[in-house]
């Protein structure tokens, strides 16, 4: 049911001729990509910063504080980039994106990411902190930490694999990895 | 000096034989390659954009710099294994690709950048801002130098990063 | 080497980095937009 909606939500981006002109542009694309990947340095650098931070690893000279406060405008600017960035790319390859399996693990990675980094927040946005000044915050936002920078490592890897053919629909799978994928056409014909 | 004889060398070395094997962990690899590269800028960013004044303004410039030198460092090593890991795979594609040899440039120029020009001159702008003013004020680092130094250094880092994601676009 | 001198030797070095990247990435639009015009070119 979901795979046949997301598949004709596909389909129907793949009808502009924008969508296929970005794909197909010369220059374009790799324009787009190429902010996509260098944004990484400005959010997960920023990110990195803060969460070393909290692991109780880096920094530790500067109260945790302000550099959650003050890195957290850098790091959400580079956030808006990368996902209009990541948008466009989306556009440009919308049918194949949505039935790769990676791009899948990505958008429930990058969800999973976004309710940790909310229970983190709100775990060091009260004025003052006790520990502020402590090398080594509480455990709880260490392990905080820890998964942040797990679930983004994994953002990443599920990102560069988007880019190999392995598990595409056109291949020979099995029938659970044809559902995973979405792959509707092939799911159909398994029907038969 | 041509170097062909060293990617033919990397080309057919055992290295090779195992990298070319496996394209799952060829593709973690390439993973840890892009999240060094991370590590690498996101810290050479944070203390660019401290002597822009434009983060942490707060802290001083020292401590941030300092802070940042471990995670460049452990970048750096895990950059240029993975990397060479991954050239092994590729060698002889990567010796006729033009943007391969622009990061290369451009890595060893941002080495030497970074060590000779960015770290001194941050170091000596810090220490003569530590002073009070006088005839010391005098002899400072000029803060216009700082920043001239602070936009090359984001320049020569983010032309890197461009270049070894262009290697895979031509 | 003082502070002053440093300085200058840092400075006229960031230019002539950041001059030389300037002219390599012009000549790369430069050579870009040629590509695109060629490829939008009518068939011989």
């Amino acid at each position: 049911m979901l795979n046949e909606w997301l598949y004709q939500f596909a389909s129907w981006l793949d009808t502009f001729e924008s969508s296929t002109n970005l794909h197909e542009s010369l220059y374009m694309y790799g324009w787009v990509e190429s902010t996509h990947v260098l944004t990484l340095t400005v959010f997960l650098g920023m990110l990195l910063v803060i969460d070393l931070r909290l692991l109780g690893v880096g920094f530790k000279n500067i109260p945790a504080s302000t550099l959650v406060d003050r890195l957290d405008k850098p790091m959400m600017l580079g956030f808006i980039v990368m996902i209009i960035s990541g948008v466009l790319l989306f556009y440009a390859i919308p049918v194949r994106s949505t039935q790769s399996i990676f791009f899948r693990v990505k958008v429930i990675l990058l969800i999973a990411a976004g309710i940790n980094a909310m229970i983190i927040r709100r775990m060091t946005r009260q004025r003052p902190l006790t520990w502020d000044y402590d090398p080594s915050p509480p455990k709880k936002v260490r392990v905080g930490a820890g998964l942040s920078l797990t679930f983004w490592l994994c953002v990443i890897a599920a990102g560069r694999m988007m880019a190999y053919d392995w598990w595409d629909c056109h291949k020979e799978m099995p029938h659970f990895m044809y559902w995973a994928a979405g792959c509707v056409n092939e799911l159909a014909a398994f029907e038969q | 000096m041509d170097l062909l004889f060293i990617f033919e060398w990397l080309d057919t070395s055992m290295l090779a034989d195992f990298s070319k094997s496996y394209a799952g962990l060829f593709a973690i690899v390439q993973t840890f390659h892009i999240a060094s590269m991370v590590m690498l800028v996101g810290m050479i960013l944070l203390g660019d954009l401290r002597m822009l004044n434009v983060l942490l303004r707060e802290v001083p410039s020292q401590k941030v710099i300092d802070n940042t030198g471990k995670w460049i460092k452990i970048a750096l090593v895990t950059i240029v294994l993975s990397g060479v890991y991954e050239a092994s795979a590729i060698a002889m594609k990567l010796y006729f690709n033009t943007f391969y040899w622009a990061k290369m440039a451009g890595l060893a120029m941002g080495l030497a950048y970074m060590y000779l020009i960015r770290n001194p001159i941050y170091r000596r702008a810090e220490l003569s801002g530590l002073e009070p003013g006088g005839a010391i004020a005098a002899e400072a680092v000029q803060p216009w130098v700082v920043k001239m130094v602070a936009v090359t250094s984001l320049v020569i880092w983010f032309t890197v990063s461009a270049s070894g994601r262009w290697i895979g676009f031509s | 080497m003082n502070n002053k001198t440093f300085g200058m030797v840092a400075a006229g070095i960031s230019a002539i980095i950041l001059s030389g990247w300037a002219v390599f990435w012009t000549l790369q639009v430069m050579s870009a937009i040629d590509l695109i015009q060629l490829a939008n070119a009518p068939p011989m």
